[in-house]
This record gives structure tokens, C-alpha cells and sequence, in this order.
């Protein structure tokens, strides 16, 4: 994972200027609380000049960490309760609205959470973005740090984190691995066997690894076709491919028709 | 890879203090629901599942208090110090002490608050962690735990789930017309709004013991509308269909939806749960009884579902007789029999997000 983009709003900007000035034609801006006005104008920051911003995308998790919450809007909120409860303050209390506020502009269909944290606490957030980055769909994210104590005391930042191209090929290298196990598991009938059993690399034949036979290759070839749509004509080639699971799962990324 | 696991749970409800106590509540057909008239100093009546018992611990507020007796019950039964350096807290609320920003106790509402007073209760000194994302808060909290064990930073997560009511709450559900003044009816063709309600839950997660196994779980936005649902389903669809790729079908004993009885919510469910092929698989919704506990939801209501499938059980679903969304699902009025070993948890909320956790249980009713 890779930072790629920065914005930083400080204190005292004048928030309606700015979204003129990035924006312009989005008035329902106009209606959202402090939090969501803040994590709406970092993401323009972000990703305005984008060409393709509003194709609807799915990879894209928008993680917003905060102290304050909705505090500014709820104790907006809270002056109404005795007269006139107010249904559109209502709705900004909940400190993950700002989340959705930036997925519905920006069609970001993918993960969306709010946490809150005592403080800025950058080793807490980075751990907590990582650990977004397990979900499969996930490829980048918008994480901010939203600082909305009230409307004259207030700052956040954003940041742009993009997963690496290598990380990406390890994780799904490491799915294969385990989606393999599972699935050698369940055609060699090897009950009672586990996939964490069966190490990456351990050699599937022979008296040192699983004690796998002739006929076994012939089951992972038909395994091979019937789940990857791998035709391997000659069970010789077999030898070669399954040596290991990790052997196995580096020749179906290779070759895997499905 | 590693399997996340349940280690133990406590629970505490207006019905009772317990699993069993509740469990047994559920499937007796009881509910705390009732209508309280100038509760909270509500301007007009709604129905709610409230604590009678409003005692605190000395230096903790109501929602502190339930939140810490909850996590006292998991902890009893976990065998785990929580002081230690390798236990982390996760807390799912929504609006935890708002109820102090009338009494001008602003210091106590910033919800780490509350959270950094839970864990130091238990002597523990990590960042408590909220994770505050409308109605699928437990839910995501339960996913953040099973995340942050599989990344290696800590043995094991004690994730807490717990709201409390207020005239905050209640007056702003009011004001959007949400509340049903009668007891709600999930999925029911005469349902006409939702009932608040207050739980605190509490489960204990560790690495590669037995019990239930958090399988997996997504997050996924509709992109639609703040406080509407999708008309599509496609967010809690999304989210379904994510964890679907990890289930073993034929072992799949229910899905247990939001089901909050307001016309929409339980409408998209049913066109989510069509678009993912669950048409035939028994559905359960658990408001009726403990009406929408908010950020314990997540956490009370996957409890639940874990006991009843061990006990081969798909829980009642109170309030419902007649179906009433356009796309069939299989709504369990009463309870029924399962040999599933596997069951879906399903949440959505305000901000357009939806979750869906798949747990399991291999050993099936071992426990």
C-alpha cells in the first residue's frame, strides 16, 4: 500500500469558498453537517480532476477517522429536541453519514466506515486502513482524518492509499494457495486432513510430502480442467506443475481459463 | 489461514441478563416491548425495549454500566486477562452518552470517551477502537475484530456492542416518522415503522479455538441516499453475495436480516436476498422482540443466532403473520428446525451501508 494523494483543509478556511471554488453544482453541500462538509471537500481535493470520477466504482473504501463524531451537528440537534426536532440535523447525527455523503457524489460502492479514535493516533489508522485492505474488492481508499469540534474550530486532512501492484499478486497468490488446499483436500478425499496441513511448499509426492501416487495426478489434472478450465494433455507435464501447492497455484495464475 | 473464533458472550437486555435467559425469552415469544408515555421527556409516546433497572457503577454512566456488564459476562466464561498488552477492545455504538449533551456534559459524548473508560474498567491501556457506522455498527465491529486478529497484533478482541436510549434518539426517530406505535412487525404486511430499543452484548474473539468461526464479512455502500435504502438492494446484495462465495450452501440454516419493520428497510432486504438466491433459505428478524437495540444489534443478534443454531433452532420471528415485501422470502413466523451448521448475519443502515457476516460452526450443537 502506497499514499498517492494528500489534502489538508486548516482551520479558519471558509468551507463555502472552497466548495465554489471545487465544486459548485452539488447544492445539497448546503445541508450537511460540519464532518461531512469537511470529508466532502477533502475528497474533491483528492480526486476532483480525475476524468473517469464518476464512473461507478466498487474498489474504492472510504474510511473516515475522527475525534469529535457529529459533535458540532448534535448539539445543533439537541437545541431542537424540546421544540422541533429537527429531521434533517437528525439525520447528520451519526458520524458515519460523511461516508456516505462522499460515496453517493463519487459512486464509490465499495466499504464505508466511520471510526473514532482518541486522538490522531497515525500508527492506529495506518493499522486499521491495512487491515480494510483484506477485503478482496478492495484496491484504494479515501482516509481522512475529520477535526470537527465546531464550525469555528475545526481542520482535516485526506489521504489517497492505493494497494501496490505487488501486494495485490501476494494476496491473491496466497488465496490461491489456500482455495487449492481446500480443493485438493476434497478430490483426493484426504479426510480428516486440514489445509493448514499441508505446507505451501512440502512436495505433494513421495515419502517426504503428502505420499501422493500416480493415480492422484490423474485426479488433479481432471481437477486442473474442471476448475480452472486447465487442459493438460500430457500427465507428464503433470510432474512438473505438482510439485507443490504453491507450484500448483503459481501454473493456474498463469494459465487459468476461469 | 487462521480462523477467528467466538470465545464466549455475554448479554444483557431488558428481558434478562444472559444468553439462555434471552434465548429462551425469544423463543417463548416474550418482548420487552411496551409504550412509555413521557419517558425521556418525549413530547409524544412511542413504543421502545427500555431497561427498568437504570442503576449505574460509581463513576460511569448508564450506557458505561451496560456496556461494562455486558463484557464482565463475556470475560467471566473467556479465560483471558484483559489488562494484557495483547487484548484489544472494539466498541460498536452509535450515540453512547448523547444523552449527557442536555445536561451540558459535553466531555462525555465524543464516543472515545465512554470507550476509553470501558477498557481501562477491564485495566486495559491499547487505543480503544469505536466503530460507529449507523445500524450495521456491531457488525462492523465484529468484522474490525476479526480483522485486526488476523493481521497478528493481538491475541484476542473483546468487541462490545451497546446503546442506550434518550430523548436524543427517540425524538430524532420521531421526527423522521420512523417509530411504529405499536410493537413492530419485521416483514409483515401491516408493519408501519420500527421500535427503539437498548442492549448492551459482548463477544470475546480468539484465534483457532473451537466454536463459531467468523468467516467472513463485507461492507458495501449503496451510493444512493443517506437515509433511504436502495431501491435495488444493491449495497446489501453486494455485501451478501461476498460472503456467499465463502458458504457451504446446503449448510446454511438461516439468514438473519435487519428486519427493522419499516417499509422500506425490510422491502430492499427482501430484493436483496432475492437477487442472492436465499429465496428458499428460513429468515429470522429479531426487533420484534428486542426492538432495533442500534449499536448493539450486530453483536446481540449474531449471539443469538450462534446459541439457536447449536441448538438446531431458527428462531421465531415476533410480529410477523403475513408476508408483506414483494419479493418471497421465507420469513420463520415460528421456530423451526435446522441441521444447518452456518448462518448469515445481515445489517443495514443510515449512510447507505450494509454488512453481511458469515459465521460456522463445524462441530455443529459440540459446544
Amino acid at each position: 500500500m502506497k499514499i498517492t494523494r494528500f489534502a489538508y483543509i486548516p482551520s479558519g478556511t471558509d468551507l463555502s469558498a472552497l466548495y465554489r471554488e471545487r465544486v459548485g453544482d452539488y447544492p445539497k453541500f448546503f445541508k450537511m453537517d460540519l464532518s461531512s462538509k469537511l470529508g466532502f471537500l477533502l475528497t474533491e481535493m483528492l480526486v476532483g480532476g480525475d476524468p473517469d470520477r464518476f464512473e461507478p466504482r466498487d474498489d474504492r473504501a472510504v474510511l473516515m477517522f475522527s475525534r469529535w463524531g457529529c459533535l458540532s451537528n448534535d448539539r445543533r440537534y439537541e437545541e431542537t429536541v424540546r421544540e422541533f426536532p429537527s429531521p434533517a440535523l437528525f439525520v447528520y447525527t451519526l458520524p458515519n453519514v460523511v461516508t456516505g455523503e462522499i460515496a453517493i457524489r463519487n459512486k464509490y460502492r465499495g466499504e464505508t466506515s466511520a471510526y473514532v479514535l482518541d486522538g490522531p493516533d497515525f500508527r492506529e489508522m495506518a493499522a486499521l486502513v491495512g487491515q480494510a485492505f483484506s477485503d478482496r474488492a478492495t484496491r484504494s481508499a479515501v482516509c481522512g482524518w475529520l477535526d470537527a469540534h465546531d464550525e469555528a474550530d475545526f481542520a482535516g486532512y485526506a489521504v489517497l492509499v492505493e494497494s501496490d501492484e505487488n501486494d495485490d499478486k501476494l494476496v491473491i497468490m496466497k488465496e490461491l494457495i489456500e482455495e487449492i488446499k481446500t480443493k485438493v483436500i476434497a478430490a483426493l478425499n484426504l479426510e480428516g486432513m486440514q489445509p493448514e496441513d499441508i505446507a505451501d511448499d512440502a512436495p505433494l509426492f513421495g515419502d517426504e510430502g503428502l505420499g501422493l501416487d500416480s493415480i492422484d495426478v490423474l485426479e488433479l489434472i481432471v481437477l486442473l480442467e474442471k476448475e480452472y478450465g486447465i487442459r493438460l494433455a500430457n500427465p507428464a507435464e503433470g510432474k512438473k506443475v505438482f510439485g507443490s501447492v504453491a507450484m500448483i497455484a503459481g501454473y493456474v495464475a498463469e494459465n487459468r481459463k476461469k | 489461514m487462521r480462523k477467528v473464533t467466538v470465545i464466549s458472550e455475554g448479554v444483557l437486555t431488558p428481558l434478562g441478563a444472559g444468553v439462555q435467559e434471552n434465548l429462551q425469552a425469544v423463543l417463548e415469544g416474550k418482548s420487552s416491548l411496551r409504550l412509555h408515555e413521557g419517558t425521556f421527556g418525549a413530547a409524544e409516546p412511542f413504543y421502545a425495549s427500555l431497561f427498568g433497572d437504570r442503576t449505574t457503577l460509581p463513576g460511569y454512566s448508564f450506557f458505561e454500566t451496560i456496556a461494562i456488564r455486558a463484557a464482565e459476562r463475556a470475560l467471566a466464561s473467556a479465560g483471558i486477562d484483559p489488562a494484557s498488552d495483547r487484548v484489544r477492545f472494539v466498541l460498536s455504538t452509535i450515540k453512547g452518552n448523547v444523552e449527557r449533551l442536555a445536561d451540558g456534559e459535553e466531555a462525555d459524548v465524543p464516543l472515545c470517551v465512554p470507550a476509553g473508560k470501558i477498557a481501562a474498567y477491564f485495566g486495559n491501556r491499547n487505543p480503544a477502537v469505536v466503530v460507529s457506522n449507523a445500524c450495521i455498527s456491531g457488525l462492523a465491529a465484529l468484522l474490525q475484530g476479526r480483522r485486526m486478529l488476523l493481521q497478528g497484533g493481538c491475541d484476542y478482541v473483546v468487541v462490545i456492542g451497546a446503546e442506550c436510549q434518550s430523548r436524543f434518539i427517540v425524538s430524532g426517530f420521531q421526527s423522521l416518522k420512523a417509530l411504529s406505535s405499536k410493537a413492530c412487525k419485521p416483514f409483515d404486511a401491516e408493519r408501519e415503522g420500527l421500535n427503539l430499543g437498548e442492549a448492551a452484548a459482548a463477544v470475546v474473539l480468539g484465534l483457532d479455538a473451537p466454536g463459531w468461526e467468523l468467516v467472513d464479512g463485507a461492507i458495501r455502500n449503496d451510493a444512493n441516499h443517506i437515509s433511504g435504502p436502495s431501491r435495488t438492494g444493491e449495497g446489501s446484495y453486494q455485501a451478501l453475495k461476498y460472503v456467499l462465495a465463502a458458504a457451504r450452501r446446503e449448510d446454511l440454516a438461516f439468514v438473519n436480516v435487519h428486519g427493522t419493520a419499516t417499509m422500506y428497510n425490510d422491502e430492499m432486504e427482501s430484493i436483496a436476498l432475492s437477487r442472492a438466491g436465499l429465496s428458499e433459505v428460513p429468515v429470522n428478524a429479531l426487533k420484534g422482540t428486542f426492538g432495533h437495540t442500534m449499536g448493539a444489534a450486530g453483536v446481540l443478534e449474531t449471539i443469538l443466532s450462534m446459541h439457536a443454531a447449536d441448538a438446531g433452532i431458527v428462531l421465531p420471528t415476533r410480529g410477523f403473520s403475513t408476508l408483506g415485501v414483494s419479493c418471497p422470502v421465507r420469513v420463520s413466523a415460528q421456530a423451526t428446525k435446522t441441521s444447518g451448521r452456518e448462518f448469515i448475519k445481515l445489517l443495514s443502515g443510515f449512510g447507505g451501508v450494509n454488512g453481511a457476516l458469515l459465521l460456522r460452526h463445524e462441530e455443529g450443537g459440540a459446544r
